[in-house]
């Protein structure tokens, strides 16, 4: 697996509202394995985000609100983002020690949510968010490799 | 910032000129600090060629991380070459360094040993007559693990030679060099400067759409949502209640055990409920140090490729499906 | 036989919601169980629905009304969290102000969990004592015109 400068270019796009690139970019895929190196780009991110928001203490009390304020943004579709997947994402991500979701599906889909939630509420400016997701990707190509 | 390297001249300004045409000598005939050049020399030519090359550098960190940087405790020790050669012809004659590369630690002189107790610093430690303290092969060493420890990361994990990062741990309470800040700044700029390009080949032979309905576009001209309702349409909201009140209703002829059991397992959460309390009683964790990338709980790291190509295809599909709708109303909200 | 809830079960409801726990207790076990199976469990239920209609029926409040209050009391303590499903807690708040669907819901957790809203709805209202009566007088009218 690898992480690219599409995976990269793809979120950084979809963090600043370049869903047209994003989804011109994806009708273009037609091997679904090609997303595995955005997965996990997403998931670092969102680790780096959720360490940053939450530090440098949390408790649970703030997961289950931050998770429910929102869910309550996205209430209109309420079966996009599972509340007990998210929190127990949110609190694996920031150390705790619990079993992860069985439903994959539900599991990355909650970690590209709350990625979205998390840089918004942590308002970073254009560069961090760059110096963020090249973090990410550095510590993604670190764990897993440069080649599929 | 790096290294203290005892009997390492601190100012690179006191080197006389024959030192300087020593190193225009030895730059020419390349580096002597490779790990993996055989070497040729003597230690103490050695030692002498780096503390010439020393006064050829202008400050900041050598790729080896090799260098000691002037502290300003300078005790005047300035080089004397005709010392280092008498000095270096006591060393070559001398039985037990009949080889530089058998030099180990434990093979030091009683000078020398006596020069590695002394405080970094010290002048008596850069005494012209004094050769460097530790072997080539020793100070080798110590230049790959600064090498190594250089691209350690946020992880702590030694990583990929060639990155003159130092770790976190190294860097933790003092703030950032500008050299720590050009890589990272060069990586964002580059990937900027890659990332125009890549946006205008996804826009190249379109123009971006623009809604045309209005500013809201998830409002249908025909809402009428916000008005209030008429005559009938209360008669509707009527049978509507007593409809959605049937919903529980019909609940009730479901059967599923003991209510008085049920009933008394709620008693404390009740209690604690009732009592509203504010949500301050949960313990505090702490947010993990560094940046641990790689979760160690068993089912993360027992992912099966199937898995993680469901991870992948969900992800796009998000991206693709909901990305936008996600992002406009966690923005709407935020500013709401 | 048709069944009705009694004035012992409407005793032990109201013990319990003004906080006199071991009133409630003591009433609790002087039930006839095979009376309190139909009886107590529609007033629960009604009071449930009530209380829910009331929070959250007037117009005002919306689904995001609605997520918010279950991740507040699911905040409070962790037991909370874990008893509390949020998201069958959220479609019984719905069910009752809106047409979604419940008969799908396991009943013991259907039940359970309107039996711990119906405490949190209570406490947030802050009733005084006529407020109170006149709130399980409405329940009781309901729950006996589903056991009729």
């Amino acid at each position: 697996m690898t992480v690219n400068d599409t995976h990269l270019f793809m979120l950084r796009a979809h963090l600043g509202g370049e869903d047209e690139a994003v989804r011109r970019t994806y009708a273009r895929i037609t091997d679904p394995i090609a997303m595995c190196g955005l997965a996990e780009l997403v998931f670092q991110a969102f680790l780096i985000a959720a360490r940053r928001k939450f530090s440098p203490t949390w408790n649970h009390a703030q997961v289950i609100s931050f998770v429910a304020r929102l869910r309550a943004a996205l209430c209109e579709r309420p079966e996009l983002l599972d509340p007990i997947t998210a929190e127990l994402e949110l609190c694996r991500a920031l150390g705790e020690d619990v079993n992860a979701s069985p439903d994959v599906g539900a599991t990355a889909t909650a970690r590209l949510i709350l990625l979205d939630a998390l840089i918004e509420s942590l308002n970073l400016d254009d560069e961090a968010i760059w110096d963020l997701l090249l973090q990410a990707r550095k510590n993604a190509l670190r764990h897993y490799g440069e080649n599929a | 910032m790096g290294m203290d390297k005892p009997g390492e001249p601190r100012d690179a300004t006191d080197k006389g000129r024959p030192a300087e045409n020593a190193a225009a000598r030895q730059a020419a005939e390349g580096s002597t600090r490779t790990v993996e050049r055989a070497e040729p020399r003597s230690r103490h030519q050695y030692a002498a060629n780096m503390r010439a090359e020393d006064a050829t550098h202008d400050g900041g960190r050598q790729p080896d991380g090799a260098r000691n940087r002037d502290n300003g405790k300078d005790g005047g020790a300035a080089l004397h070459p005709s010392k280092d050669d008498k000095h270096a012809r006591e060393q070559r004659n001398s039985p037990d360094r009949e080889h530089p590369s058998r030099g180990t630690s434990s093979d030091r002189r009683p000078d020398q040993a006596a020069i590695k107790d002394q405080p970094v610093g010290d002048s008596r430690a850069r005494t012209p007559e004094l050769a460097e303290p530790r072997s080539r092969h020793e100070y080798a060493r110590a230049a790959r693990a600064e090498g190594a420890r250089g691209d350690a990361g946020e992880s702590g994990d030694a990583g990929r030679a060639g990155q003159p990062y130092a770790s976190p741990e190294e860097h933790k309470g003092q703030p950032e060099s500008a050299s720590d800040q050009r890589p990272a700044q060069q990586d964002r700029q580059r990937a900027q400067d890659l990332y125009q390009d890549w946006l205008k080949e996804q826009s190249a032979g379109r123009e971006r759409g623009s809604n045309i309905v209005g500013d809201k576009p998830d409002r249908s001209p025909g809402d009428i949502s916000d008005l209030p309702p008429t005559g009938e349409q209360l008669l509707t909201i009527e049978k509507e209640d007593a409809s959605r009140a049937e919903k529980f209703g019909r609940e009730l002829t479901k059967d599923y055990g003991d209510v008085i059991d049920t009933v008394s397992k709620n008693v404390t959460s009740i209690e604690q409920i009732l009592a509203r309390p504010q949500p301050t009683g949960h313990p505090e964790i702490a947010v993990p140090a560094g940046s641990q990338t790689r979760l160690d709980t068993p089912q993360h790291g027992t992912l099966d490729p199937s898995a993680i190509a469901e991870m992948g295809l969900v992800t796009g599909i998000v991206l693709f499906r909901a990305g936008q709708w996600v992002r406009q109303k966690i923005t709407q909200r935020r500013g709401g | 036989m048709t069944m009705a809830v009694t004035d012992d079960q409407v005793a032990t409801l109201r013990a319990q919601l003004v906080g006199n726990t071991e009133e409630h207790v003591r009433l609790l076990g002087r039930l006839d169980p095979v009376a309190a199976q139909a009886g107590l469990r529609a007033l629960i239920s009604a009071a449930f629905f009530t209380a829910a209609e009331r929070r959250f029926g007037t117009g005002n409040s919306t689904a995001a009304d609605v997520i918010e209050f279950v991740g507040s009391l699911r905040s409070r303590f962790d037991s909370a969290a874990s008893d509390i499903d949020p998201r069958i807690a959220e479609r019984l708040l719905l069910a009752a102000v809106s047409d979604e669907q419940i008969s799908d819901l396991d009943p013991k957790t259907s039940f359970t969990t309107q039996h711990l809203l119906l405490a949190a709805l209570v406490a947030d209202a802050q009733l005084d004592m006529a407020a109170l009566d006149e709130f399980l007088g409405q329940s009781r009218k309901l729950a006996d015109q589903w056991l009729a």
